[in-house]
């Protein structure tokens, strides 16, 4: 990549992987590379998982929507409101969107094409294994209402407290903690007859 | 923040795996994304540099000038209606529209008999 005398000589690389994403943000809006390198880094993972979650485990689809949210977020970075919103709730509620909005489109696509595991990660057989059980996952939270698998992809797989998902959702705390437990409970309900194949009788300590 | 899950452990099992299976983001990705940012800044720069273009010409600078094409509209307004008060104020006063007698030859017998009291 091509190097950028930094803008301000006090702000150099090292301090600037520790700037907070809207400061970032507002760098790049005003044309640093640098700033949009570390958000990359930063935040396409998230929104990467999440799509990935949302979309049944679908990599190429997920990659499409987080480069899509990304791309907003690029484009949004010079008029961005400071203190408004916080960037990673922001993108999270787009990646949700842009996720919903395909969901839609296909609709009607058969549920069980799961994307082929990829090479490169611990053994074979532990990566069939989890391989099985996040496409398990995957179908289960596809029979989610949608409401319901963003609640609890964004509280389970993402780790974000209830305060932020209502934020994000659009809806009260209390209604995100009621989408939660019931989407917990419905998923519990379908993976219930797929434990033993699951490997889970059996691995239970 | 609670991640676990009595109720359900082989679901928090399973919550955690996905956190695995996703903890890593494929290169061509990240890729696309930075693209996809120089992207933005290419045509960013392209934006902020042609206004600049724009002004070099006397025309636009003209109409820049002047408000842009809201205020050359209300200059052009304002302009025949100033032409149509002048007109419509000669006529009326002077009654040259009609090419009858006018009120100018009773004003000039005024403006001698001024100058002939200052003699």
């Amino acid at each position: 990549m091509q190097e950028k005398p930094p803008r301000n000589p006090q702000a150099q690389p090292a301090s600037l992987a520790q700037a907070p994403d809207e400061t970032l943000l507002v760098l790049f809006g005003l044309g640093d590379r640098e700033a949009a390198r570390i958000l990359t880094a930063r935040l396409t993972p998230r929104a990467f998982r999440v799509a990935l979650r949302m979309l049944g485990g679908d990599r190429a689809e997920a990659e499409d929507i987080a480069q899509e949210a990304m791309l907003r977020l690029w484009r949004q970075a010079a008029d961005w409101r400071q203190g408004e919103a916080r960037v990673t709730t922001w993108l999270y509620r787009v990646t949700m969107n842009l996720a919903t909005d395909r969901l839609r489109m296909r609709r009607g696509v058969a549920l069980d094409q799961i994307a082929e595991p990829e090479d490169g990660h611990p053994s074979v057989l532990a990566q069939m294994i989890a391989a099985d059980r996040v496409a398990a996952l995957d179908q289960a939270l596809a029979a989610l209402p949608e409401r319901q698998r963003q609640a609890v992809v964004l509280r389970h797989i993402e780790g974000l407290s209830n305060p932020e998902i209502a934020v994000i959702l659009g809806v009260g705390v209390e209604a995100v903690e009621s989408l939660t437990s019931r989407g917990k409970r419905l998923l519990a309900a379908v993976l219930a007859g797929r434990k033993e194949e699951l490997g889970y009788v059996d691995d239970r300590p | 923040m609670s991640m676990t899950d009595r109720d359900h452990p082989e679901l928090e099992d399973l919550f955690a795996t996905a956190r695995t299976d996703c903890a890593w983001t494929p290169d061509r990705l990240m890729a696309r994304v930075m693209a996809d940012a120089e992207a933005v800044l290419q045509a960013r720069a392209v934006s902020v540099a042609r206004p600049g273009a724009m002004r070099s010409g006397v025309l636009p600078q003209l109409m820049q000038a002047l408000g842009g094409w809201g205020g050359i509209g209300g200059l052009l307004t304002a302009s025949f209606a100033g032409l149509w008060l002048g007109l419509a104020g000669v006529a009326g006063d002077f009654g040259l529209g009609s090419g009858t007698s006018s009120t100018a030859p009773d004003l000039a017998p005024d403006a001698y008999a001024m100058l002939a009291v200052e003699e």
